[in-house]
């Protein structure tokens, strides 16, 4: 078990910038979620950490040891692939105990270890099986298998539940979660679904272009986004933008758009003022954030052109002017299409249009 | 009543699945059954040749010479065996398969790790792409076009005349070749499979030895065939090269049977069917394989 520390890791394909300047700690035993969109330089991150890579510039260090120069076996970390790479010439106790054998450990130990695992994962029945006959699940398992059974310091995920079904996905990404609760060891998760994202992590960390956005705990990346990328990235149902500027009215500030006029805070007001001296700024808010009243009066007016209904809870589609809000009616009252309502802003962000840094 | 019952199958009803599947079937056995005639046709215009020599070697004066043809031999005899044993075939056939087997077993060895290489060590693009180019262009060259200069070097260097220069020859000429054709092999395997195994704590030659080899075991097994065919069938080289009975190779000895005055055809034929048949037993084995080689999944997962 060990901490990974990541030092101003930049890695360049010919003239391509894969990471650019990025530095990470991932502390023992946390699971670490690298997020972001595909070619945003987490699978490259993850990949000069498991030795498969190596930086251009910058310094990885797994425990005390810099492993800069050290060949993947040297390195003792386990990676699962996003298509499970299994062999599939071998069985599947073959495939899990191919680590194994490469460290030359004993035959009855191999066995049992082999067992234990298989019987952690319930795959115990497929043993004998090559891959190919195994379900995509039951591969997947193996290939979690394969990675535990070494007990490596580190485990490297490379977005392995992006190939199953969407109702195992959801089982397998508790059964990750639980795996590595109760085994305890540091691990990194290479993925692009947000949802997977969150519900997995100890810790988020936020990537695009090559450079991390954000690092933090999934209540802090949802509720404090450091910038417009990550407000946008996170949550199932997008935040919502709403382009405007500040101004003081009647001696207190607004956020004025073309569509709207939202009252903010004097303390919000008082920084944006430090941080955004032009006031162009873009508000932010959650769909859950909006809170409505049906009345036909009253400020900040919009009418409903489209629900879609959730079961538990009811998106309604609000548009207003050519700007389109997503608003979350939990309370299922009974908006209709084509109704107006009258909109408030409980909690909202405010994004420097010329930074996209969150105000704050 | 029974107007009514029509009209509602035709109109209400779809068409029921049976019958679709019955139509399609039908137009698919009508195909299926035209491949069948086009695939006996081929094997047909093939095997017919190997039936002529192999029923030559065994034919009386008469029945060779007669006209029209005969299929069947009406008075068989293994004059022409006994003769072509007395010419002492066996060590052409010798010869043959130590040339043979050996170029194919060094070809193998040179152009496994240079495919490697070239699909696998991320060397840059323009480099791979003109070495690869090149190497096509050596396969493609006529073998006539570089066998006199080879045979002025070979005299030169007095080398005339040896077997292991036949065997240096035929891997130089067929490692292209192989090189061209297990590139593509190697680049189906996908990268993560081997890069699994480097995770697991596998050397980068651990790795391709007990991974990736074995995957593609079919398709190299395939290789090495076509190349002994290649090397077993070669003449041309061997026309140069070959002075005395010690190094000649069974395309040679063919050609030996025929003399400037009397040709016994049943001579050159009992030859022609030596060397035909392990180029036969060589295809059944591939067979095998090619279509082991098709089924056998590498890509996991997806």
């Amino acid at each position: 078990m060990a901490e990974v520390r990541i030092e101003g890791l930049t890695k360049y394909f010919g003239d391509t910038c894969a990471v650019n300047q990025l530095n990470l700690v991932v502390r023992d035993g946390d699971l670490v979620v690298l997020l972001g969109p595909s070619g945003c330089g987490k699978t490259t991150t993850m990949r000069c950490v498991a030795g498969l890579e190596r930086p251009t510039y910058g310094d990885i260090y797994i425990g005390d040891t810099r492993v800069n120069d050290l060949e993947p076996r040297e390195r003792d970390v386990a990676l699962v692939f996003q298509s499970y790479a299994l062999y599939p010439h071998f069985t599947a106790f073959d495939n899990i105990a191919y680590p194994l054998r490469l460290r030359k450990t004993p035959k009855d130990e191999m066995e049992r270890r082999v067992r234990d695992v298989a019987e952690m994962l319930g795959i115990t029945h497929t043993l004998d099986r090559p891959p190919g006959l195994c379900s995509g699940g039951e591969q997947q398992r193996i290939a979690l298998g394969r990675a535990i059974v070494r007990e490596p310091v580190v485990f490297l995920m490379d977005e392995p539940l992006s190939n199953i079904d969407a109702l195992l996905r959801v089982y397998m990404r508790a059964e990750i979660k639980r795996l590595q609760h109760e085994l305890g060891t540091t691990m990194i998760y290479v993925t692009h679904d947000q949802v997977e994202g969150m519900t997995m992590a100890d810790q988020i960390a936020v990537m695009n272009e090559g450079a991390l956005q954000q690092l933090g705990t999934p209540s802090e990346i949802y509720d404090l986004p450091s910038n417009n990328f990550v407000a946008r990235f996170v949550g199932s149902t997008p935040m919502n933008f709403i382009p405007g500027v500040l101004q003081k009215e009647n001696g207190k500030t607004v956020h004025k758009s073309d569509q709207f006029i939202i009252p903010v805070s004097a303390e919000m007001a008082g920084r944006a003022a430090e941080l955004c001296p032009s006031g162009q700024c873009t508000l932010g808010v959650r769909p859950e954030e909006i809170r409505f009243t049906t009345d036909d009066e009253g400020d900040n007016q919009a009418r409903v052109f489209l629900l879609e209904p959730l079961g538990s809870e009811t998106i309604l589609d609000i548009e207003k002017e050519g700007l389109l809000l997503k608003v979350k009616d939990v309370a299922s009252t009974q908006v209709r299409e084509g109704d107006n309502l009258s909109l408030s802003f409980n909690r909202f962000h405010l994004f420097d249009d010329n930074t996209g840094a969150a105000i704050r | 009543m029974a107007q009514t019952d029509v009209s509602e199958t035709t109109t209400n009803e779809p068409v029921p699945q049976d019958v679709v599947m019955a139509a399609q079937g039908r137009r698919l056995n009508l195909r299926k059954l035209l491949v069948v005639i086009v695939l006996y046709l081929a094997a047909f215009w093939t095997l017919v040749p190997m039936y002529w020599v192999a029923i030559s070697s065994i034919k009386s004066l008469r029945d060779l010479a007669h006209i029209p043809p005969r299929f069947f031999p009406t008075d068989p005899r293994l004059d022409a065996w006994v003769t072509i044993f007395e010419r002492r075939i066996l060590e052409n056939v010798y010869n043959s398969l130590v040339v043979s087997t050996l170029a194919t077993i060094i070809c193998l060895i040179i152009a496994v790790p240079a495919a490697y290489a070239a699909t696998r060590m991320r060397l840059p693009f323009k480099f791979v792409a003109i070495v690869v180019g090149l190497m096509g262009l050596v396969a493609l060259l006529p073998p006539i076009a570089s066998a006199i200069p080879l045979f002025l070097l070979g005299s030169d260097l007095g080398i005339i005349d040896e077997k292991y220069t036949l065997i240096i020859l035929y891997t130089v000429l067929n490692t292209a070749f192989a090189v061209w054709v297990l590139r593509g092999t190697f680049m189906d395997v996908p990268m993560d499979v081997e890069e699994a195994a480097l995770m697991d704590g596998d050397t980068r030659f651990g790795a391709v030895r007990r991974i990736l080899l074995p995957l593609i075991f079919p398709s190299l097994f395939s290789i090495a065939i076509l190349l002994f065919i290649f090397n077993w069938n070669e003449y041309i080289i061997a026309l140069y090269f070959v002075n005395s009975m010690k190094t000649m190779t069974l395309p040679i000895a063919i050609q030996a049977q025929i003399p400037q005055h009397e040709l016994d055809w049943g001579v050159v034929s009992a030859a022609g069917t030596i060397a035909v048949f392990p180029v036969l037993v060589a295809a059944f084995t591939l067979q095998r394989f090619l279509v082991r080689g098709l089924t056998f999944g590498v890509a996991s997962g997806q």
